[in-house]
């Protein structure tokens, strides 16, 4: 099922990288909450193909942080369809107390938390087992390590993304919590259940271990 | 003071973060400090730069895919359900199988649904399987809510070809005008459908499966290694198992595919959440008047809550306390903490003995006592972790509320006495047939019943963990001797205390599948999906899935069939069983053992 999905997204994710991306336009808040709550409506009476819209919405914003969380563009992908989908199916139990994003997101939050708990099992035994039976290196898929890729994009960007992934987890997703998606520190607390000051302490180390991480790589990379 | 020093302060005032008063002290300060201007700068640099590669990703568009899912599951729901079993003259309401415990002896695994994957074969519908030949049994792991049965987290890659054509891919073209089929995904990791061609159908959630005929497959599974308890386990070695996690097994069996669902439960907190409601509703502990920390009895009181405890075990966080109160608080209490008055009707049998103590746990005439039995002493137990009080749950107490559900009481209800005696040689033979999860009796019990009953001391020493008699047992052996609760005595097994008995529990199936809907599942009726009821006000509070639940299981059996369970989130204390008018008992098992399937009662609708 996931090549199956890889090759019905080639054609919009492996296509030519646009330089820079169009800003997300942010509507008023308020105009935001009723027009999703006009779309949520409408698929609740009977028309999915309003969600759509709430899909076109909100799509890039989510891959954006799960890209960013999972260090993986294909599983961002997967992970945002996977949310998008549980979200429609469990759309009725949503009461338009928060905006629908948060809630998606969170939904979204969790899949991609089960999905690196998932990973960490598979990477540790998957990857031993074939080893040991075929004394092969199993493929790397992480695009990241593909060198073709890496010149599309920046030196710098490169660089970064491999600190942000030699990151602690926790201080990881703290960061990009903060940073990309922009939660306050009470919602990440909320979201990671931990206490306050865990999180401003994760984003504080999580910066300077950041920054180390850049230095030290960037040293090695002008040897 | 060095920018080292304000470094955490900093990053907390680049984020916005800071109290007024900091904010502006910090503002202060980097205006003479050259040192925090840099320090500062380099958040703003790394922050932009995270900004920047964030930002740098293709064009994304998903909602043709997420559409065609979306028909590809609402087609497939839709899809009439044949039952590939025999179906019972139960009522057609979720199953909940026994909890499983781990050896981490803190988590208990509940299952909450057995589901019926592989349908009529009649219905010609496909379902794409993905899954390594070899592996008979897969296994998903959703932390998220388990409304979407068929969005994958994870699937391996070997794809197994279709073998027809489903109605879902027509919804997907009606949904968006095209003409050509689109490829139909697997959505669900399940066994390679090549080994059985014709017994691939449509996956829906059904629960018109006789309960009977599902605890056996899920035994039989067992016994070949390929069940729940050896994937549970494993799963708890490989990773370990987080409280409200819905992890999902595979069972293939001749009948077809099953996914058996298990929610892992923590029961340290959720017995000291319990234990906090109890004192919060003025449920005092026995002896509260003594000195601090002890009873009238010599038994230490808890660290936290001070009730006392009855029974410890040195291997388990569980603990037997005392509770004193009156039955109509008890019911109070439990009645306080339900948010929904319609989600569940159910009742404490009156007490009519005027000791101080309230008897919490009592069963019906009808059905056996699964060997539930208590010190005669013990008129009220609850259970409470052993978790200091520094661990116990952050989470502010449950406000209390107006309006609790009036107890029913059933008169026609009446409680049974198993007289698990000491001296009951039949007692002891049955109370020593229990299964491999028997452990040993407590360590410390006889110094802690210092002061009860003879009796009673010796009935909580020969306590082993899920250790009920058989119902038929108990059931011919029930003297109503006195001292004992309305003539009952109840044998608590290891490190399990009765904390309330819940009669006549009727939720009808559109309350519990509010219930569900409410913790973000989608719940179906012979595959249909229910519509939740209107919005409830702690709606909220209940999708987090990392909510302790309490396991209350009828004394008859304590069998998987009768289990109901709440998921005690703080402050709604909800019933998710729809398992009806079957006595339950609220207890936290520590080892429980699966007891032999109840007798049908001719009450049973």
């Amino acid at each position: 099922m996931r090549s199956g999905v890889r090759k019905y997204l080639t054609v919009s994710y492996f296509g030519e990288l646009l330089p820079g991306s169009p800003p997300l336009i942010e509507a008023d808040a308020s105009t935001l909450i009723a027009d999703d709550q006009h779309l949520i409506e409408r698929c609740r009476s009977g028309h999915p193909e309003a969600f759509g819209e709430l899909v076109t919405k909100y799509q890039r914003r989510l891959v954006r942080t799960l890209g960013a969380l999972l260090g993986n563009g294909h599983d961002a992908l997967d992970v945002a369809q996977d949310a998008f989908l549980q979200a429609y199916l469990k759309l009725e139990s949503f009461r338009g107390e928060a905006a629908f994003y948060s809630w998606l997101f969170r939904i979204a939050w969790n899949a991609a938390a089960s999905l690196r708990r998932k990973q960490r099992i598979r990477r540790g035994t998957s990857l031993d087992a074939l080893r040991e039976q075929t004394g092969i290196e199993p493929d790397d898929d992480n695009p990241a390590s593909d060198p073709s890729h890496s010149m599309r994009i920046s030196e710098d960007q490169q660089l970064l993304r491999q600190a942000l992934d030699e990151l602690r987890e926790d201080y990881r997703t703290a960061l990009v919590l903060k940073e990309i998606e922009g939660l306050a520190y009470e919602e990440i607390a909320l979201l990671t259940e931990c206490p306050l000051g865990t999180v401003r302490s994760r984003i504080h180390r999580a910066r300077q271990d950041l920054r180390t991480i850049l230095d030290r790589n960037l040293k090695t990379a002008e040897r | 003071m060095s920018a080292h020093d304000h470094d955490e302060q900093l990053s907390a005032f680049y984020d916005g973060e800071l109290p007024v008063e900091e904010r502006l002290e910090v503002e202060r300060l980097l205006t003479a400090n050259a040192e925090l201007r840099g320090a500062l700068n380099i958040f703003t640099d790394i922050s932009h730069r995270l900004s920047d590669l964030a930002d740098d990703i293709p064009p994304v568009d998903l909602r043709d895919t997420v559409l065609d899912r979306i028909g590809r599951s609402v087609a497939t729901a839709s899809l009439p359900v044949s039952t590939p079993a025999p179906v019972s003259s139960a009522v057609n309401k979720p199953r909940f199988w026994m909890p499983l415990l781990l050896a981490s002896a803190s988590l208990v695994l509940l299952v909450a649904m057995v589901l019926p994957l592989i349908q009529s074969v009649q219905d010609q519908q496909i379902l794409v399987m993905n899954a390594p030949e070899s592996a008979p049994a897969m296994t998903m792991n959703r932390e998220a809510d388990r409304g979407a049965i068929d969005a994958p987290m994870a699937a391996p890659a070997t794809t197994v070809p279709m073998t027809a054509v489903s109605p879902p891919a027509l919804m997907a073209d009606a949904l968006h005008g095209q003409a050509s089929m689109k490829e139909v995904h697997a959505p669900l990791v399940a066994h390679s459908i090549a080994s059985h061609p014709a017994d691939v159908g449509a996956s829906t959630y059904s629960d018109s499966v006789d309960q009977d005929w599902t605890d056996s497959r899920l035994e039989e599974a067992d016994d070949e290694g390929a069940g729940p308890s050896a994937f549970l386990a494993d799963l708890e070695r490989q990773r370990g198992l987080k409280p409200g996690e819905i992890v999902s097994h595979l069972i293939e069996s001749s009948e077809g595919l099953w996914i058996v669902e298990f929610m892992v439960v923590d029961i340290q907190r959720g017995a000291t959440e319990f234990e906090v409601l109890l004192k919060q509703n003025g449920i005092i502990p026995i002896g509260d008047a003594t000195a601090p920390g002890q009873t009238e009895s010599g038994v230490a009181a808890t660290p936290d809550t001070g009730f006392p405890v009855i029974a410890q075990s040195p291997d388990t966080p569980l603990k037997a306390i005392l509770v004193d109160s009156e039955i109509n608080a008890l019911n109070s209490a439990i009645n306080d903490s339900q948010k929904l008055e319609e989600v569940v009707n159910w009742s404490l049998e009156p007490l009519e003995f005027s000791a101080p103590e309230a008897l919490i746990a009592k069963e019906s005439a009808d059905t056996p006592n699964g060997g539930i039995t208590a010190p005669q002493s013990l008129e009220a137990a609850a259970i409470a972790s052993n978790r200091p009080a520094a661990m116990s749950s952050t989470a502010p107490l449950p406000p209390a509320v107006g309006a609790p559900l009036p107890a029913r009481i059933d008169p026609a209800d009446r409680s049974i006495a198993t007289d698990n005696t000491p001296d009951d040689p039949a007692s002891e033979k049955t109370s020593q047939s229990r299964g491999p999860m028997e452990e040993a009796p407590l360590a410390g019990d006889a110094s802690r019943h210092a002061g009860r009953s003879s009796k009673a001391k010796a009935m909580a020493d020969r306590r082993r963990p899920g250790d009920f008699s058989s119902e038929t047992d108990q059931a011919s052996r029930r003297p109503r001797g006195k001292g004992s609760i309305n003539g009952n005595s109840l044998e608590l097994p290891h490190g399990v205390e009765i904390v309330a008995e819940l009669q006549q529990l009727q939720l009808a199936p559109e309350q519990l599948q509010h219930r569900m809907a409410l913790r973000g599942d989608v719940f179906r009726n012979r595959g249909q999906a229910l519509l939740p009821h209107e919005p409830q006000p702690s709606d909220n509070k209940l999708q987090s899935s990392n909510n302790p639940v309490f396991r209350i299981q009828s004394p008859d059996s304590i069998s998987r069939n009768q289990a109901n369970v709440f998921n005690y989130s703080n402050p709604p204390l909800t019933l998710l069983n729809t398992r009806s008018r079957q006595r339950a008992l609220l207890v936290l098992r520590s080892a429980p053992t699966p007891p032999p399937p109840p007798e049908p009662s001719p009450l049973d609708p």
